[in-house]
Order: C-alpha cells, then structure tokens, then sequence
C-alpha cells in the first residue's frame, strides 16, 4: 500500500522559519562557526530515542537487517544458491528452518541473501532516485525561469504514473538486470523528491539571511552550499528513510510479476514469484519470503515516521 | 506498557494465523506410462460395402442428446490461418467447425485412422499413389456441396503456399488431384509408410476448406474467423473471453454430435486460474493442468484426469555447437553427466505433471523411462562416476581446471524453466568450473536469438513433433535440403553428415524392422554426440468431470487430432 | 479560482503528451520479435527475410519511430484504439469486458478503506493513549506495512487449504451474475481496501488529534457541548477534508496499482490484461492500456487538486 501514495505537497499553512536545531546533522549558526557545513550531533540521536522509543526500535531493526545483509554471506547456515533435488520443495524442518525451494535450496539462506540483496537494490535506488530528484529540485527553486517551469512539466509527468506500473515499463524494457531495476525504481522516486524538496528550497531562498548574503556579493555556489542545501538535508533524510520500504515492495512487486532481477539470485520478490505459478503454492514458499518484506517495510516505516516527527513534522501526509 | 502489549499481540496473532496454515501437497505425481505412436499398419476400414464409416460415442446407445460442453482453451489465437500456424490456439479453438481428409480415431489410444470425409482409399503397390474415395451429398456451413476440387485447393494450400504466405505442414506430397466429382489421388514426393503418411494428412491442422472460400481470400484466412467448413459445429459468437459454437443440424455423420453447443474459455496452460476454472465448475474439461491441480482433481471423487505424452523431441538445453568450447564433444558430454538428468525431470515435474527423463528419440527407437532409469538410476553412486568421467572429460580437453569465460545462458521465461536453469547453473559451476549467465527471455525474443545464433547456451527452445517423425528429426537435427542451411529448428546448430545420411535412409523405409533399426543407429549417434541435454519428454495433464462421458481414460485425446468434440456426450 | 483552474486544465495537455511519449519509447525499446506474438516460435522461425519485411510493413513497424509515434496519436484521437497482436480482439473489448471489474474492485476497497479507517482513526482520536489507540495505530502500521499481493497470496492458499474454494476466474459482471461477482471482486477489494484502511485511519486520527485542539472545539466543549457532539459536529467535518481528497487519488491509483493483487487473486481484470501484454510483448495493447491508466489517474488528480482548492481557499499554489 504505501507504495502507490505521496508526493502531493499540499502544505497546510505557508511555511514557518525553519528550526535551526531540527537536525542530527547540524545545520545554521554552530556549522558555520565550527568551520563545516555539517557536523553528526550525538546528544540529539539521545534525545531522539528518549521522545520517540518506538521508532527507535524499529530503527535499530532496519540497522540490524541492514547488517543481516552485509554478512549475509556469514550468517547464512547453507549457500543459497546450492541446489539438492533430492531435499525439493520441504517444509521446515531440523535441517531446513524454513524449508526449501524447488531444486532444494535453503529458503532460511536465500531469505537472508535476500535481505543482501533487497537492501541493497532498495537502498540504492531511493539514494540515486532522491538525490537526483533533491540537486534538481535546488538547482530548479535556484535558477528559476524557464528552467524550472519546464522541470516542473516533467515531474507531472513521472508523477502521472502509478509508480508500480513506470517502474514495471522500464524494467521490461531496459531488461531484466539488477541496474535495470535499481534504475526502475529510481525514476520513480525522482519525481516525489523533487516537489518535497523544492518547496523547502523555495522558502530558504525567500529568507533574510539569503538575501543579506547575496548582497554581501557571494557567489550562487555558495549560497546553494551553505545556506540553502544544510536546510534541505531534513526533508531529504526523511524522504531517503520514507521512501525505503516503498521501494522494497516495489522490488518485490517487480520480482513476482517476473520483471525482476534474474535468477539464481534470491530476493524476496523472485521467491514469492516462483512460488505462486500454481494453484495450491506451499505455504512456506509464500509465508517467509512475505514476513520478511512485511518485517522490514514495518521497520524502516517506522524509523522513518519517528524521523519524520522529530525533524518536521510539517512534512506529515506528504509521502505517507 | 499497553502500547508494546498491544502491538506484541497483534504480531503474535499475525504470527500463529500464518504458522496454522497446513502442509501444501509434497511430493509429485508419477506420469503414467509413455503412450507414443506405433507405427501400425494403415486400416483399412471394415464397414459393410456401400455402407460409410459413421463414428459414433464409446456408449453410444446409453448417450443422452443435448447440453452445452465448456471447455478450458489455450488461447485466442491470434490470427484464424489454421494452416500457418503452429499452435493449439488454433487448431484446439477451431477444430470443431471442420473435418480432416482422414481421422485418428479419438476413442481408441492407439489412434488407427479413420475414414472422415474421405470413405475409403486405396494405396498403389510403390506406395507413391493415394486414391481417396469422398463422401457424397456432404455440404460445408455456406450451403456449397463439398467435392474432390475442395480437397484438391485444400491440400495445395497446404502444400504449395501462395507467395507472401506460410505453411508450417510438412507434407511429402508432389501433387494432388481431383479425377472426379469424388475422387482424389495424392502422388508422393518421395516413399513413406502408410501408417506415417496417413497420420500426417489426420493432422489437425489439415483441415479442409472450400475452394471458393480460398479463392475468395486468396488463401489468406488470417482475418477470417468464420471460413467455412464440414464440421459438426458451426460458428456463433467469438468473444475477448471465449468463442462459442453450435450444433450443425445437417452433419453428415447423423449420429454425432450429441451435445448442442460448446463454449470454449481461453486460459493459459499451467496457470492458477486455468485450474481454479476446472475445480470451481467453470468449465468441463481442461487440459495442461499444473501438477498441484492434477493431483487435486485425481482426488476429486467426481473428476477424472489423464496424463499423456506428446510426440516431441526431448531437448530441453541445447549448448549452441557451433562456438568454442561446445563444438568440442568432450565439453558437451562433460555438460551433460555433469546434470542428474533424472533429477532435472523431477524438478520440472514440479511445474508439468507431464514431464520425465527420456531419451533423444522416443520409442521404439530410444529407450522409455523405465530403461533409462536403471542407466541412471537416481542413486549415489552413479551420480560419483558419471561426475567423474565428466572432470576427465573436461581434462581431456584441456579445461582440467575449468573455464575463464562466463557463457551466455539465454532461458526462455517459464517457470520449470527458470528453476532448471538455476539448477544447470549450480551444478556446472561447482563441478566443472563452467561459469554461466542466466539471460530470462521471453518467447518473442526466442527466434532472434535461436535464428541469429546469439547465445552459448539456449533453453528451452523446443522442437515439436508431428505424425511424420523423419519430418521432426529433420527439423530439429539436420538441415533445410533446399537451401542447405541448418533447419529451422535446429536450434543447436547440430551437423553430422553421417547423421543426415542415416535419416534420409530413415525417411523413406517402409519396411517396419528395418525402420527401427535405423531409427535406433540415429539415437545412437545423438547419444554420442550430445548437442543438447537436459532430455524431458512432456505431454498434456488432462482434467474433467465425470459428467463428461466419451472420452477415453487411457491415452487417446493425442496431439491435435481429436479436437471435434463430436463424439463426447454429458450426462447431466 | 477561474484562471487558477484554466490553468490546471492547460496544464494537462503537456503532461498527457509527455506521458504518451515515454510509454512510446519504452515500448520501442521492449526488446522482442511482435511477429511471435501472431505466429507462434514455429511459425516465425519460418519466416524468411522477405516474408518478415512484408508482415513488419503491414503492422507499421518499418516506419520511421516520428511517424509511428504521430500515427498512435492520430488512432487515439480518432477513437481506434488498436487491436492485440497475441489475441485479434481490440483493446476496447478489453476495457468494456474488464475495464468494469477493476473500476468496481477500486470503488470496493475506497468504501471499505472508509468503513474500516474510519472508526479506526476515530476510536484512537478520542481515546488517545489507551489500548484501543495502541490496537488502532498497530493495526494501520501493520496493514500500510503488508503488501497488499502478499496478503492475497496468502489469503488465497488459505482459502483453497482450509475451505477448498477458489473465486470464480472469468469475468462475470455485477448486472450478469450478483454473488459471483462480489466473489470475485471481495478478495482484492478487501486487500487494497485494508491496506489504504491503515493509512485512513492514521490520517483520521492525526487530523482529528489536531484539529481537536483548536480553539472553536474548545469553545464547544466549554459551552457544554456534548463530547460525541463536539467530534462528529464540528472536528470530524474539518478532519474529513483531506481524507476524502486522499480517497479520490486513492481511487486512481488503486485502479493502476492493483495490477499485483490482481495477479495474485488471478483475477481477469485491466491490470491483469496489462501485466500478461507486457509481458507478451503486446505492444499495441500495452501502449493503449499504460495510456489508459495514466490518463485516468491525471484527470483523478486534477480533480482532487481542484476540489481541494476550491474547498479549502488557502491553498492556491503553482
């Protein structure tokens, strides 16, 4: 579900002067003085987990999948891509947790080299997809004029697609690959990040302490570097954490319509792909894979509401 | 404290719903008994002398008249040129408003020919001469007579295509003509059995149009869904979900066909829905069941199914023989031991009830399942041999150490497929060193590469069979005589000249013996020089309800020819 | 309000044509043989070169990429919509046979979105911080967490495990057949519905949260206003408002997101037609249906956009 919504800036009220302090990464006055742009701030990570212990949690959840990910290839008990015909299609058992597939494969090893490789394509493609659509949408508020009208007209149009339905076109036609579908789904994270992001954009540039740096003779570069970029790095975190279980349940979407990444390698889509082509499918072909996408989409959401409410929570309704 | 009370409850209930769901059926069903196509001697038919062969139903004398036969079909097809076309789409969807020349008899799994519109004929003593005598006072759908002048532009048609059209039959015939109102004689291009040659023409394909609606289309029916014909049904309506016809009152054959109507529902093979369809009492009868539905509708008290075997030839990866290092045959039977081929039908059983090991050729020529298997017997210790002769193979040929290169594995989208793959994959990788790339493709894609060449490793491209099996061999393993390329199956790009000199023997030997024998020293030499592996011979898993009476239980229903739905009755 | 609303709708053209170009070059770019499609892979194996180049010419698919992409816009615009490669129907059969389930599979799951988020979202307003909240809130995060082709895989096997029942496969329309219909239709509409019922339900209670702090509710509760008053009378009739917008883009994009649910329940509607060309490579069916689609979920939005300016003056934004 959360995959389909978002994106439809329709700001309550015009926007307040932006709290200097609303940030992990440290913007405004204490940057500058300490001579960086930016600067992690440990006290705030503290005071966020005291505010907010549910999303805490679920933030220490989306770290530990992540790191599930990186050592997949220690933590799993048996290669995921080892076929043994003999042992096909079991149910869970002593030997096999979670059972195995269809040429014998340990579901529990490719469910955590799934994890591997969701993680990766999602966490990918939301930093590609938001970060492309974060540097257009400054450069776009910056320069103004035809430049940004006619931006502007290309984000209605990627917006005009139901994302699932872009991302499942381009995959189709740019072919089955893990960069096809990284890329998939990027273009369809460009366009939510470019309208949050330029509306935020637009109100710093409007502010006093622009204006007054512009007469003081600082070049563009400088402005868009230190002023309004650090104010932007709120919404771009939140979008980066808001976006990522979407683009999980996009990958798997894509990977049991059979427009996914290619075989042998286990995602969790491909699994439950497989697992569905026919009439009676064994349940622990459908129930593992599911509950792991479930598990981790619940995390980052999560994570990303608490983060959300933390630094802004102006940008509530915007990307669900 | 509520809060996380709540929430655990919530997951704990979510949990124990998922974990109470049962064990989904393990295992997989064991396909019956290879039924393939003896090459009996043609039949003459014994009926009285003045007095036509008139089919009739199994039960005939207990059938009850009338109702509305539904039938799972895949389909639509996507254009109406039954004799350009290959696929079942057609010639399953438009069968029933036509007849053949001659007939396999649907009842009956040995499938002896039958007279159709054809009542009887006469082979001459060089076996190069067919005389077939018509039926009289046969009128096709329009009101035209039917006569020796449409079978004559039928078969021209068929065999000599106007220019800018295709045929896909395969039919050795030099010329056909009409010596009277209802006599036609076919003159052969070259020998065959008369077993094999009257099979070919009782193709379901070969259906027999009029003359005046050819020469209305120029022989291009493409657009025309309603073209006409003899059959015992006519059309009615045709609709994005299904096509539906009915009875014709004025069928030659007064005692067929019993129901009045069938309506047939396109569903694709193997789906969920094709077998919910089934199960759920939408439709009556269905045919590529996957094997979870099979086995739900052989447990059904009022369902019957069946399981029978098409006339294809097994080859399920072909290695493209042409490129380094696959035109070495060491590399290619070091593949091929590499695989557990028993294991590789077991897997894709898992998909298509239908599916098990085979040889290259089917019998008598190869051996059956039951033979094979003591060779390769899904035991341990084979397997450590058959690995090992493999690793001296690959040795012997200089990659002691595997291969370098990751080769280019093009796989056809399907499910079994990309699961066989997969398992190719694993096993070459581990065992021999060999690297590959799994490259899913769907069909359209399948031609270019396979015609182009533009893989290592192709899968699966499928060679499928007919009456004619020299016809089939030819088309899979050998090359096109008139242009002198590789044939237009021969996805392998396989060349033997030895091989081609064998079939050529093989195709025109009508002595039935000897026809085994050379049928047996062309399996032998696939077997030595493995173009392909992964040798799966697959069929059709049929399901019904016991309502539907007529058809047989065992074998029958065979490869496109029955499709008339004329002899089967419901009991409702 | 009228200049604003002239331009939105100007505004559409533009974004309807930048939308028909990247479903074109997309489809161009669909590696694939069209001629298997009509043929079958024997068939088009057979083939040669001239035949081929005789058949390509005919569908069109020889013609410069400007001219084939100028004709699809000329046949949309004169009403052909073009026929299917793999199946000789037209793609309007399709959308008048299967155009309806999925619209009312849609409108199903926006009501029950409403007859489940709702209450939900209400219950957890008004009692904030009690068990009911805690089961509201985990209830709307699990279900916006859950995908919704998942839990009709799942709900699917379970069916058929413990009840041995399946929906009915073809497509049977409500005026045709009542309760084989709503079989058909319950299993996705549920799905989805559940699914944007979380979502509803957070909106609600947030709004409703929020909106219960304002100073007009305080008057009305100092004034002696009855509690359950007070909410349905004064807070529920603001807090509804962007809700009911939310529901009309819901509704558009629950026609075109549903293409997975509709695959898992092997349902036979557009978004199955859908997934099946593309994966056929069908292209004339794909072009129109994306099209389609798009079409349907930018007019949906123009109308949320509308309505929500014109009900709420405040937002006039460019």
């Amino acid at each position: 579900m959360a995959d389909q919504l978002g994106g439809r800036v329709a700001p309550r009220r015009a926007p307040d002067f932006p709290r200097e302090d609303a940030s992990p990464v440290g913007a405004g006055r204490d940057a500058r003085a300490a001579g960086t742009p930016l600067r992690i701030d440990r006290t705030w990570l503290r005071r966020f987990a005291r505010r907010y212990p549910s999303p805490a949690v679920a933030g220490i959840v989306a770290l530990l999948l992540i790191l599930l990910g990186l050592l997949a290839p220690w933590v799993s008990p048996a290669d995921p891509l080892r076929p043994n015909v003999l042992a096909r299609a079991q149910v869970p058992s002593w030997q096999h947790w979670l059972g195995t597939d269809f040429i014998g494969r340990d579901v529990l090893s490719r469910i955590i080299h799934g994890a591997k490789w969701s993680m990766f394509v999602a966490v990918t493609s939301v930093l590609l997809g938001t970060t492309v659509g974060a540097v257009w949408a400054v450069a776009s508020a910056f320069f103004g004029g035809t430049f940004d009208l006619l931006g502007q007209r290309l984000v209605e149009v990627l917006l005009s697609f139901p994302p699932i339905l872009l991302a499942l076109l381009l995959a189709s036609a740019l072919g089955g690959s893990t960069w096809t579908v990284i890329l998939s789904i990027a273009a369809t994270r460009v366009a939510y990040g470019t309208r949050i992001i330029r509306s935020q954009a637009l109100a710093v540039k409007e502010m006093q302490y622009v204006e007054a740096a512009r007469g003081l003779g600082s070049s563009s570069w400088r402005i868009i570097f230190w002023h309004i970029a650090p104010q932007c790095i709120g919404p771009y975190l939140v979008l980066i954490t808001t976006s990522l279980g979407i683009a999980i349940v996009l990958e798997a979407t894509l990977g049991f319509l059979g427009a996914g990444i290619p075989p042998p390698t286990p995602t969790w889509g491909n699994m439950l792909g497989d697992a569905a082509s026919m009439l009676i499918p064994q349940w622990h072909l459908v129930v593992f894979p599911g509950a792991a996408i479930v598990i981790a989409v619940l995390a980052f959401n999560q994570f990303g509401d608490g983060l959300r409410d933390a630094l802004d929570p102006r940008l509530r309704g915007t990307n669900l | 404290m509520h809060r996380w009370l709540s929430g655990i409850a919530g997951l704990v209930g979510v949990v124990v719903f998922l974990l109470t769901i049962a064990y989904g059926p393990a295992g997989s069903p064991t396909p019956t008994a290879l039924v393939g196509m003896s090459p009996a001697a043609a039949q003459t038919p014994t009926a009285a002398p003045g007095e036509p062969f008139y089919l009739k139903a199994i039960d005939h004398d207990k059938a009850k008249r009338g109702g509305t036969l539904r039938l799972a079909a895949h389909g639509p097809p996507s254009m109406f040129d039954i004799y350009a076309s290959g696929t079942i789409a057609n010639v399953g969807a438009q069968a029933p408003m036509y007849d053949l020349l001659v007939r396999m008899d649907p009842r009956d799994p040995k499938l002896p020919i039958i007279p159709s519109l054809a009542t009887s004929w006469t082979i001459s003593a060089d076996g190069m001469t067919y005389t077939f005598q018509l039926r009289k006072g046969v009128k096709f759908h329009d009101g035209t007579d039917f006569t020796a002048d449409d079978v004559k532009a039928t078969f021209d048609r068929i065999v000599f295509p106007p220019p800018g059209l295709i045929s896909l039959r395969i039919l050795p015939i030099k010329e056909t003509g009409a010596r009277d109102r209802y006599t036609v004689v076919m003159k052969l291009s070259e020998p065959r059995d008369s077993y094999t040659f009257l099979a070919s023409l009782a193709g379901g394909w070969n259906v027999i149009t009029s003359k005046k609606a050819l020469d209305k289309y120029k022989g291009d029916l493409r657009q025309v869904d309603n073209f006409p014909g003899t059959g015992p049904f006519m059309y009615k309506t045709r609709t994005t979900e299904s096509w539906e016809m009915v009875r014709n009152p004025n069928y030659w054959n007064p005692h067929v066909p019993y129901v009045d109507r069938i309506i047939q529902v396109w569903l694709k093979a193997w789906t969920p829905e094709l077998a919910a369809a089934l199960l759920g009492n939408q439709v009556d009868w269905a045919m590529w069941l996957d094997p979870s539905a099979y086995q739900k509708v052989k447990a059904t008290a009022n369902m019957s199914g069946l399981i029978w075997q098409a006339p294809n030839l097994a080859a399920w990866i072909g290695f493209n023989n042409e490129r380094e290092p696959f035109n070495n045959v060491r590399v290619r039977r070091a593949l091929h031991l590499a695989l557990d081929q028993d294991a590789i039908g077991k897997i894709v059983q898992q998909f298509d009830p239908t599916v098990q090991l085979t040889d290259h050729l089917p019998p008598p020529y190869g051996k059956g399942y039951e033979d094979l298997i003591k060779e390769h017997p899904y035991a341990a210790a084979t397997r450590e041999k058959a690995i090992a002769e493999a690793k001296r193979l690959m040795a012997d040929a200089g990659y002691a150490n595997g291969i370098s290169k990751t080769f280019n594995f093009v796989v056809r989208e399907s499910p079994q497929n990309r699961q066989l793959a997969a398992y190719a994959q694993a096993e070459w990788e581990r065992l021999l060193g060999v690297k590959t790339q799994l490259e899913v493709v769907q069909v359209s894609t399948m031609v270019d590469r396979q015609v182009a060449g533009t893989f290592d490793i192709i899968s699966h491209a499928a060679c499928l069979g007919g009456a004619d099996l020299s016809a089939t061999i030819r088309s899979c393993y050998s090359i096109n005589k008139a242009t002198g390329k590789k044939a237009d199956s021969n996805f392998t790009n396989f060349r033997n000249s030895e091989f081609d000199k064998v079939l050529d023997r093989f195709s025109v030997e009508v002595d039935l013996q000897r026809k085994i024998q050379l049928g047996r020293q062309l399996n032998q030499i696939l077997n030595a020089e493995v173009p392909a592996t992964a040798l799966l011979s697959s069929g059709r898993a049929y399901g019904w309800h016991n309502y539907v009476k007529g058809l047989p239980t065992v074998g029958g229903n065979s490869d496109y020819n029955t499709y008339q739905w004329d002899f089967v009755w419901l009991d409702k | 309000m009228r200049t604003y609303i002239g331009r939105r709708l100007l505004l559409v053209v533009p974004t309807l044509l930048g939308v028909s170009m990247i479903i074109f070059v997309a489809m161009r770019l669909l590696p694939g043989d069209p001629l298997v499609a009509v043929f079958g892979l024997e068939g088009a194996r057979r083939l040669t070169p001239a035949q081929r180049a005789n058949l390509e010419e005919a569908l069109g698919l020889r013609d410069p990429l400007v001219v084939q992409y100028g004709k699809w816009l000329r046949d949309i615009g004169t009403g052909q919509f073009g026929k299917s490669l793999l199946r000789g129907d037209s793609v309007t059969q399709f959308v008048l046979r299967r155009g309806p389930i999925t619209l009312e599979i849609a409108m199903l799951a926006t009501v029950i979105s409403w007859v489940v988020g709702f209450p939900v979202g209400i219950v957890s307003a008004v009692r904030p911080r009690s068990w009911l909240d805690h089961a509201g809130v985990t209830f709307s995060t699990l279900f916006v967490a859950i995908p919704g082709f998942w839990l009709g895989l799942v709900a699917v096997l379970a069916l058929i495990l413990w009840f041995d029942y399946k929906a009915p496969i073809l497509p049977v329309h409500p005026w045709e057949n009542p309760s084989m219909n709503l079989q058909m239709v319950a299993g996705p509409a549920l799905v989805l519905g559940l699914g944007f019922g979380g979502f509803v339900s957070r909106m609600v209670r947030s709004s409703l949260l929020e909106v219960m702090q304002e100073d007009y509710v305080r008057t009305a509760r100092a004034k002696g206003v009855r509690e359950q008053l007070v909410v349905v009378r004064h807070a529920l009739r603001n807090a509804m408002l962007p809700v009911v917008t939310w529901s009309g883009l819901f509704l558009g994009v629950a026609l075109g997101g549903s293409v997975a649910v509709e695959k898992a329940f092997g349902v036979p509607g557009l978004g199955l037609t859908m997934i099946d060309a593309i994966l056929d490579r069908d292209l004339p069916v794909v072009q129109n249906l994306v099209l389609l689609y798009t079409v349907v979920f930018v007019v949906i939005n123009l109308i949320t956009d509308l309505s929500y300016a014109w009900l709420d003056p405040r937002i006039r934004y460019d």
